[in-house]
This record gives structure tokens, C-alpha cells and sequence, in this order.
């Protein structure tokens, strides 16, 4: 495996234009960005020095992912083609920052599927290490769920196959080579794919400009702009600024309409606690899974990493001028403020609607065949690792093998003094039971990724299908899972 | 090893010129500050040859320790723990030693024995670019400001309410202040006899047609708007007489 190295270094260049440049910068900012032959010139510099600070929140617009187009389409499958590479991305105003991202932008485009049409998405890796792309939430073929040990060489390209044959929900695909997910996906590697379905229609919810995903990721930066990591192992990283959809702290023009905006944690290791203006109801509709059985109103939504979230808002009932915040309540001073909905006029008459009835019935499942008991635990006798039932990643080693279409009862169990996002691949799991309370209704549809608590018990039930084969499932805080924190299973038949 | 001088140069000269030439033993704390990455107290440690330093732990809530990491010139490596006993090393040879935690990468520091030089500046895209977290909303406090504007609680209001009858229905025109759903009532003898709702914004002129044919009769006709807020104005009446 090639080393792998920050996307920064390729970099140092800027330093130097850093250093240098630094009068022809004041320049700028003295003569403004007016003239020079009466022509507008924006440069860097200038627009880097007129900005209030580059961390000031809301002092750019929501950015947008563009939405992948497929190259073809044929047979009732849609075949896309994305490049694994290198790319710079405004992020702080007046730098550029060195990012890996497909297609080379941060975060990658969104990809737009249907139920019931399968997507055939071909990844090109053009960075000078293994890679490979996780289908997180999805329920995908085990050659094709991006498995730690199945990489794309550098230079090679691999044809993921996905079905797409589940109820719509908010999915995502990320690098998931193993050992290094902490660094690859904090610089750029991942992207939102979005599975839409009949049902969704006829439920009238907010579709188009309306439905908006919103990617949270907490960084921090170095002087010349880049980002900024350092790798916490027993924390998981934490940066000092907060992005969604790859800007610090945006805001977004909403009118006076409902709006879907599904909320993604892509942060390594990051909880939040959303929360909307001072205390405004937001109306939850799926989780990671997708629908939720019910509609649910809250004021405050909890989100470790990898956790999905759609939340209903009615800006309707705000005035035309209000500046609404959204902000994380589990953040210090400087990643508390999350987004800003500045509400404007307009808008015309809502056709979505906000359900109040069944959205959708759960599947019962199967009686469980098995309990099982994981403690997550940090172990210092020899270096650093985190353990699943004393444990580390083994990749040469099944650690369960449940029968496919059967139950289980898997008890998560942490000790430990930190929250740890548990992830199964492939499949999905209903949440039992928590020894801290009962379960949230928020929480009561399908999940593949739950926050455990410090001190807590979690009881959930996955349902091992509809695949056979060897995934695996680990803590997604993304230091850990890379300090081993995962084990394999293999479904067999 | 490019990571190695990544944490705050500006403290290197004042440490060095400070460093007790003649203490036996330097302490260097672990940090652990809110909201930024851990740290030690000292990156740079001036002393010399012989003399020890310590590596001291408490209060720590993250699990630490201190480690010679890929350096070559030395080799040590303290207890991991939560929170980690102290560790200690006697440096007896002149030369520069780099220190970090096993488990932050952001607890790096360096230890210089004797007339050894300081180590060189790291680049920009090794040095911290802090966000300070101070929003621009209210600079006086420093507060987030969660909400301006608020809740819509403004009735839309309905004037010059006019009713009448047209070819093939019912010619309705006002005015409301803003956005609304109009809804139109027609009763006769106190019971609704027909609904109709409009979409209107400003001055509306139009027919509510009659499909059904309503019978020849005289109606009190109530409007009353919504708005996309949900609040709702006062009922207006006016009266028709249908053929």
C-alpha cells in the first residue's frame, strides 16, 4: 500500500506566495477591488482581507452539491463515472484549500437514485493510494459494500454495483480503506446519495430546491489555509469550525415554505445537538434508514457521526426578514453556530405537506436466534487500540457469522468514557432498548449507525440480510474504527 | 517528522533565554484546553546536560503519555493512562530530542540539551490558524443571536369586500395585505350552503362559479383570509341575491 499523505503537502508552493506577497496584499486592500483600468478585479488577497474574519459565521451563501449526472443509462440501470483526485476548494475566504474529493470537489457530488433502479457508479482512483468507496446504509452486495480490504489501486477503477432495491433514504458513500478513514474522509472523501421512492410522492413531502442535504464536518485550518488535523485517538478529532456543505457556518435563503433539509454527521468524531432558533419545532421524518412510522416534533435532535437525520421545518410561520439559527448546543464557543435560514418573501402556495398520519408500516421482524454481548473499551497495555469484546480488527478472522434472514440481539456495551457511533454494514437494525431511558420515537425506525453512550447499554436488533457474505461493523468515530475498533462478520446462507 | 515543530514557535525564544541553566529538573505539563486540541504546557525545553524532565498528567481526562515517537537519536516511552502517572528522563548528551503523546498527535514538543540550536520555524501549513469564535452578529458580547424577526403573528386584513353576481357564478374582488387562502362561505338561512377557496395577494377580481346552481335566493356571502403563517383575519360579509 502506498503511504498516504495530506493533500497539503503538494502545496508548499502557497507558503512562499504567502510569505512574498504580503505587501502586494495591502495593496489591494488600500485600492479596493474598484479599479485598475476601470475594470472589477477580485483577488485573493483582497477578498481575504475584507472579509470580517474568514471564521465569521453566515457570511457565505449554503453551497449546493451539483447533483452527478449519469454517462449512461441502459436497461433500467444508470451508470456513472467518478474520478477519485486531488482538488482545491473555497472554503475560507481569500485561501484555497488542498481537498481529496470525487470528482475533486468537497464535498462530492450528490447522487440522485430511484427505488427499484439499480446505479452502477465507477470509481477511478487518480490519488496515489488505495482507496475505496462504502455505500453507508445501503444494502449492497458484499464485493461491492467497499469492505476495508478491497481497494482500488492508484491508477486502477472498480464498477460499484448498487441495487438500490430498499425504501428511499438518506444514504452516503465514503473511503473506507482500511486504517486511515480518519484522514481520507476529513480531507474530502465522501459524498451524499440520496434514494428516493414512490412513497415519499405520495406523502406530498418538499421535493427539488426543497429538499436540500446538509452535510455537517467539523475542521480546523493551518495559516495558509489547508486543513488542519491531528490525529486524537482517544477523543477522535475535534476541529474549531464547523461546515456544512463545505462552508464555515453558511446561510441559506429559505422562503416561506416547508422545507426537507436532511441533516448528515460526516464529522470524524463530533456529536451535536441541533437545535432551531430559540426552541422552534422541527418535525422528524426518517433517520438512517428512511421513514420513520410517524412524524415526529422536536426542538432538539441529537447526532453522533454517521447519523442521518430529515427534518421537517414550516419557515412559513416565521416573518418575511427573520434570520433564524441553527445551532449545536454540544458545541463550544466557536462550532456553536451551525447554519443561519434567512427567510425572504415569496415562496407561493405550499403544495408539500407535513404528514400526520402512518408514513409507513416497519417490517416485523424474525425472532431473534442469538444474544450477544460487545464491551467498547480502550486498551494501553501495548501502543493504543480500541476493542470490540477485547478485540481488534482482524481481517484474516470472522468474528460472527449469523444465518442470512435471521435476528440478533447485539448488545452494545460501553465503559468506556466516550461516545461511540456503532455502524454495521450492509444492514440495517432497530434500536431494543438503552439503559439510559427509553427509546426515543425519533429513533424507533431502521438505523445502521447509534450513538452509545459512556456508561450506556444499547440493545439493537439487526437483520442480517439481504446479502450473504463478509462485511463488517465498527465504531464510526473515525479514530477509532482506524485504531482497530471493528470486527467482521460473515452472513452465510 | 514534518509535523514535528507544529506547535506554537513563538514560545521557543522566550523559553530557551528562561530555561534555568542550572535546574536539575523541568517540568512539562500536559494540557488539555477547551475547545482546541491538547497540548503541553512548554514545546520547548531548554536544559542542561544531565538534568531531567519530568512529564506531568493531572487533571487530564483524555488518555496520555509521553514517547520518543520515530525519533531516532533516543527511545522511551511512558504508562498510557486516564489520567497517566508521571514520566521522567534524564537527557546527558547534547542534542535536540522531539516528544510527543501516543495518542495526540497535537502534543508534540522538543527538548534541547545543551548548545544544541533551536529547531527551524515550521511552515505556514504546519502552523494554526485559530478560529476565535467570536461572531460578527454582536461583537459587543460575543452571544450567538438565535433568532431575529420571529414568529409571523400579523392577521392578514381584508377590505373593500364587494360581491356579485355574474353569468355563470359569483363575482368576488377585494384586498388582502399579504399571501393568503381566501376562504369564501356562501349561507343561506344560517347553514353553509357552498365553500370556495382562493389564492390571492394584493387586489383579487374573480368568479367563484356556480356548477351546481345554487337556487334563486339571497345569500350572506363570509370571507376570511389565511395567511401562509396560519393566522387569520376577520370576517367580512357581504350579500347577493342568485337568480
Amino acid at each position: 500500500m502506498d503511504p498516504f499523505r495530506p493533500p497539503a503537502d503538494a502545496w508548499s508552493r502557497r507558503d512562499f506566495m504567502r510569505n512574498s506577497m504580503g505587501s502586494f496584499a495591502l495593496l489591494c486592500t488600500i485600492g479596493g477591488t474598484e479599479t485598475l483600468g476601470g475594470k472589477k478585479i477580485v483577488t485573493s488577497a483582497s477578498r481575504r482581507a475584507k472579509a470580517a474574519s474568514p471564521f465569521a459565521p453566515f457570511q457565505r451563501d449554503l453551497p449546493l452539491m451539483p447533483v452527478l449526472s449519469p454517462v449512461r443509462s441502459e436497461r433500467g440501470v444508470d451508470v456513472y463515472d467518478v474520478d477519485i483526485r486531488e482538488g482545491l476548494a473555497d472554503i475560507l475566504p481569500g485561501f484555497q484549500t488542498p481537498i481529496y474529493g470525487y470528482e475533486g470537489i468537497y464535498p462530492g457530488p450528490t447522487i440522485r437514485a430511484r427505488k427499484g433502479r439499480a446505479a452502477i457508479v465507477r470509481q477511478s482512483n487518480r490519488l496515489s493510494f488505495d482507496t475505496n468507496v462504502h455505500l453507508h446504509g445501503g444494502y449492497v452486495p458484499a464485493a461491492h459494500d467497499g469492505h476495508p480490504m478491497d481497494v482500488i489501486k492508484p491508477g486502477a477503477k472498480f464498477d460499484y454495483s448498487y441495487p438500490n432495491d430498499q425504501d428511499a433514504a438518506f444514504l452516503w458513500y465514503h473511503d473506507h480503506a482500511h486504517g486511515r478513514t480518519a484522514k481520507t474522509l476529513y480531507y474530502g472523501l465522501l459524498g451524499a446519495y440520496v434514494l428516493h421512492d414512490e412513497r415519499e410522492q405520495e406523502l406530498d413531502l418538499p421535493r427539488d430546491e426543497y429538499d436540500v442535504p446538509l452535510i455537517l464536518a467539523d475542521h480546523a485550518f493551518n495559516r495558509d489555509g489547508s486543513f488542519r488535523y491531528a490525529e486524537n485517538v482517544d477523543l477522535g478529532f475535534r476541529g474549531d469550525t464547523i461546515l456544512v456543505n463545505g462552508a464555515v457556518a453558511p446561510r441559506m435563503r429559505v422562503e416561506r415554505r416547508i422545507y426537507r433539509l436532511r441533516f448528515l454527521n460526516a464529522s470524524n468524531a463530533r456529536s451535536y445537538d441541533l437545535r432551531l432558533g430559540n426552541g422552534r419545532a422541527m418535525v422528524q421524518i426518517a433517520s438512517d434508514g428512511g421513514l420513520l412510522e410517524r412524524a415526529i416534533t422536536r426542538t432538539s435532535v441529537p447526532l453522533h457521526p454517521a447519523e442521518r437525520i430529515e427534518l421537517l421545518v414550516d419557515f412559513r410561520q416565521f416573518r418575511p426578514g427573520s434570520e433564524i439559527v441553527l445551532h449545536n448546543d454540544a458545541g463550544e464557543p466557536s462550532t456553536k453556530a451551525v447554519m443561519r435560514f434567512d427567510v425572504v418573501r415569496g415562496g407561493g402556495v405550499e403544495e408539500a405537506r407535513i404528514p400526520r398520519g402512518r408514513m409507513r408500516t416497519l417490517e416485523r421482524l424474525p425472532e431473534p436466534n442469538a444474544s450477544r454481548r460487545w464491551d467498547l473499551t480502550l486498551a494501553t497495555a501495548s501502543g493504543v487500540q480500541w476493542q470490540i469484546a477485547g478485540r481488534g480488527f482482524d481481517p484474516t478472522r470472522i468474528d460472527v457469522r449469523p444465518r442470512l434472514g435471521s435476528t440478533e440481539l447485539w448488545q452494545w456495551h460501553n465503559p468506556s468514557n466516550r461516545v461511540h457511533p456503532m455502524h454495521l454494514h450492509g444492514m440495517l437494525f432497530r434500536i431494543v432498548e438503552r439503559s439510559t431511558g427509553v427509546v426515543h420515537p425519533g429513533e424507533r425506525g431502521w438505523k445502521d449507525t447509534i450513538g452509545v453512550q459512556p456508561g450506556e447499554t444499547v440493545t439493537v436488533q439487526p437483520w442480517f440480510t439481504p446479502y450473504r457474505g463478509k462485511y463488517v461493523f465498527h465504531c464510526h468515530a473515525l479514530e477509532h474504527g482506524d485504531k482497530a475498533m471493528m470486527l467482521q462478520l460473515e452472513v452465510v446462507a | 517528522m514534518r509535523r514535528r515543530h507544529a506547535v506554537l514557535l513563538g514560545l521557543a525564544l522566550p523559553l530557551v533565554a528562561a530555561a534555568p541553566a542550572t535546574a536539575a529538573e523541568v517540568e512539562v505539563k500536559a494540557v488539555e484546553p477547551a475547545g482546541a486540541e491538547p497540548a503541553w504546557d512548554k514545546t520547548l525545553v531548554a536544559i542542561a546536560p544531565g538534568d531531567t524532565v519530568v512529564w506531568t498528567f493531572t487533571g487530564t481526562t483524555q488518555a496520555h503519555n509521553v514517547w520518543s515517537g520515530t525519533s531516532t537519536n533516543w527511545s522511551y516511552e511512558s504508562t498510557l493512562a486516564t489520567p497517566a502517572p508521571p514520566g521522567s528522563f534524564r537527557f546527558d548528551t547534547t542534542g535536540s530530542y522531539h516528544f510527543v503523546c501516543r495518542v495526540h498527535a497535537s502534543m508534540q514538543g522538543d527538548v534541547i540539551v545543551g548548545n544544541a540550536p533551536p529547531p527551524p520555524p515550521p511552515p505556514l501549513s504546519q502552523q494554526l490558524f485559530p478560529n476565535d469564535g467570536t461572531p460578527p452578529a454582536v461583537p459587543a458580547t460575543g452571544e450567538l443571536v438565535l433568532e431575529t424577526g420571529g414568529l409571523d403573528t400579523t392577521r392578514p386584513t381584508l377590505s373593500g369586500v364587494r360581491v356579485r353576481r355574474a353569468r355563470h357564478g359569483t363575482r368576488v374582488s377585494f384586498r388582502v395585505s399579504e399571501l393568503s387562502r381566501v376562504t369564501v362561505r356562501f349561507k343561506r338561512g344560517g347553514k353553509i350552503v357552498k365553500t370556495a377557496k382562493l389564492n390571492a395577494a394584493g387586489r383579487y377580481r374573480g368568479t367563484v362559479r356556480d356548477a351546481k346552481r345554487l337556487r334563486a335566493a339571497r345569500y350572506r356571502v363570509d370571507l376570511r383570509a389565511e395567511d401562509v403563517a396560519g393566522n387569520r383575519s376577520e370576517v367580512h360579509s357581504a350579500r347577493v341575491r342568485l337568480r
